[in-house]
């Protein structure tokens, strides 16, 4: 069953329940792919889509069709895969400290990266724990661009509106991320064949 | 030179062969369950404690209007050219 937004709307005033169990079957799978590409932990990736579908269900009522449904749910699954990824990133920092100010290369840090995508084969496993560990070295919006364009596969005009930026500005920071990537894996190889 | 490049140039292609996975049957059955577990929860507040609360508003908004009504007829009663200062002065003079 495939419901336009006008249609939804419509069912979510009439059966508010119905119409959530529609997001779930509809939506699950996009959003569950968007929180696991950006966390990259199968468990967590899984608490984020409970809590990204917890808000949806809690803010149905306000939902006005202002903006597209697709747009307003993963809005969400940004903004709460965001709000973990920053609480996860202070915890570490507490612990870290030491070994930040002994650190003073920009090589890709590799052995410290929790790598657990269940959507990367065997063979591709290593070579992209390397890609995902110079993309968690980018800026947290190069960083979100990147992962949305290069493994979710959007338009840089779906970025753009998911991300409340201009077409130019998803286009600047994808340009500043290939580049800053290209310099990180560069190094990383050059550090690791010697 | 040219070999670290293209290293990373196919490591930054890696992005390419990362694959969807499919939500877990678990997951879909926790998403399924979220509006009865968030009914659940307004149902877990007791009854007493909510009428309680209403109760208490109630009384606390009458309890303002009451004494809002106790003021203003303390202000009628009182000649308005009288102030503080000329109540004290006399009570000192009559000491």
């Amino acid at each position: 069953m495939h419901l336009d937004d006008q249609s939804f709307l419509e069912l979510s005033k009439r059966n508010k329940d119905k119409a959530f169990n529609y997001l779930v079957d509809a939506y699950s799978s996009k959003v569950f792919n968007t929180c696991i590409n950006l966390i990259r932990n199968r468990e967590d990736a899984e608490d984020v889509t409970q809590e990204v579908f917890t808000a949806v269900y809690l803010s149905l009522d306000t939902f006005g069709g202002d903006s597209k449904l697709s747009t307003w749910i993963y809005s969400i699954a940004l903004n709460k895969s965001k709000e973990f990824l920053r609480k996860k990133t202070r915890k570490k920092r507490s612990g870290m400290m030491t070994t930040i100010e002994k650190d003073d290369s920009h090589t890709v840090p590799t052995a410290t990266i929790e790598f657990n995508h269940p959507g990367v084969l065997l063979e591709n496993k290593e070579r992209t724990q390397v890609l995902f560990g110079a993309i968690d070295q980018l800026a947290e919006n190069q960083k979100i661009a990147y992962t949305m364009h290069k493994i979710e596969g959007m338009s840089y005009s779906e970025i753009a509106e998911l991300t409340e930026l201009s077409v130019s500005s998803v286009e600047s920071l994808m340009f500043r991320a290939k580049k800053k990537l290209q310099q990180l894996l560069e190094d990383y190889y050059k550090e690791n064949e010697k | 030179m040219n070999e670290e490049r293209n290293r990373a140039e196919d490591t930054m292609n890696m992005g390419d062969h990362v694959q969807r996975v499919t939500p877990s049957n678990d997951l879909m059955n926790r998403l399924k369950a979220i509006p009865s577990q968030v009914k659940q929860g307004y149902d877990t507040i007791p009854k007493r404690v909510v009428w309680m609360a209403a109760a208490s508003i109630v009384l606390l908004i009458g309890l303002n209007f009451l004494s809002l009504n106790d003021y203003n007829d303390s202000q009628s009663d009182t000649p308005s050219t009288e102030t503080v200062d000329d109540s004290y002065f006399s009570y000192m003079k009559n000491v």
